[in-house]
């Protein structure tokens, strides 16, 4: 395993910033994962092929396409990066990744 | 311990991750679809709108080969953060490739925690159970906030 530079290491610190802030938007946002996780029937029966943001536990905003939902998100001033986006794919769509 | 989650209509094994872009002064949370088969690390183009990325900004364009053939991605230093049951924040800097949005792309398609990072943790995947762990063996950085 490579060893960092130094630039790397600085840019670690600087990402965590406050590290008790950076626990707390990851608690938040497996928080609203949960909610998703939990109510996804629910969720795919409500907004079927549509994308939904959750945010606070609550779908904050649902939209058909990805960019009318993330202006609806703009609009509601939720905080960008910190909310769950998720399309509620009914066809179960298949993957091989 | 770092702890998962499996869809539960999908049944796809996901971890959340904070990501910071130190360049580009973004950063975000996303769930990451772990892939044992993904070399790397990648971010996917529906995850780059929602944390707000100017793809204008990006550099370092590379073709990356999947079962579909290939795909341009940029490459964008980052660092991945990840929380475990004991409230440690553990740190991986690495170079995160960032899919170019194209034509054929689903839109849903997840952003993918590859090997670069998954080698260094010990996965317990047990979908029947609903567990999905990872045991730490080594971060860039591990803080206890």
């Amino acid at each position: 395993m490579a060893r960092l530079t130094e630039q790397q290491l600085r840019e670690i610190d600087e990402a965590i910033g406050d590290p008790k802030e950076t626990v707390r938007q990851l608690r938040e946002y497996r928080r609203d994962m949960e909610f998703l996780l939990s109510n996804e029937d629910r969720l795919l029966k409500d907004y079927p092929k549509q994308w939904i943001a959750i945010y606070d536990s609550e779908v904050k905003a649902a939209a058909e396409s990805l960019q009318s939902l993330l202006v609806a998100m703009a609009d509601l001033g939720l905080p960008k990066g910190n909310v769950v986006v998720q399309f509620m794919d009914t066809e179960q769509t298949k993957l091989i990744l | 311990m770092l702890k998962g989650s499996f869809g539960k209509a999908s049944g796809r094994p996901f971890i959340e991750s904070k990501i910071d872009f130190p360049r580009l002064q973004i950063s975000g949370t996303v769930k990451l679809l772990v892939d044992t088969g993904a070399d790397n690390c990648i971010l996917m183009p529906a995850d780059c709108d929602m944390l707000g990325i100017d793809w204008s900004q990006l550099r370092g364009g590379q073709n990356v080969f999947g079962v579909g053939g290939s795909s341009k991605t940029y490459r964008e230093p980052a660092v991945l953060m990840f929380e475990d049951d004991d409230n440690r924040l553990h740190s991986y800097s690495t170079p995160l490739a960032i899919m170019a949005p194209a034509p054929t792309q689903l839109p849903q398609m997840p952003s993918l925690l590859g090997r670069d990072i998954l080698s260094r943790w010990k996965m317990t995947y047990d979908p029947i159970f609903e567990i999905l762990t990872f045991e730490v063996h080594s971060a860039d950085q591990t803080l206890q906030p």
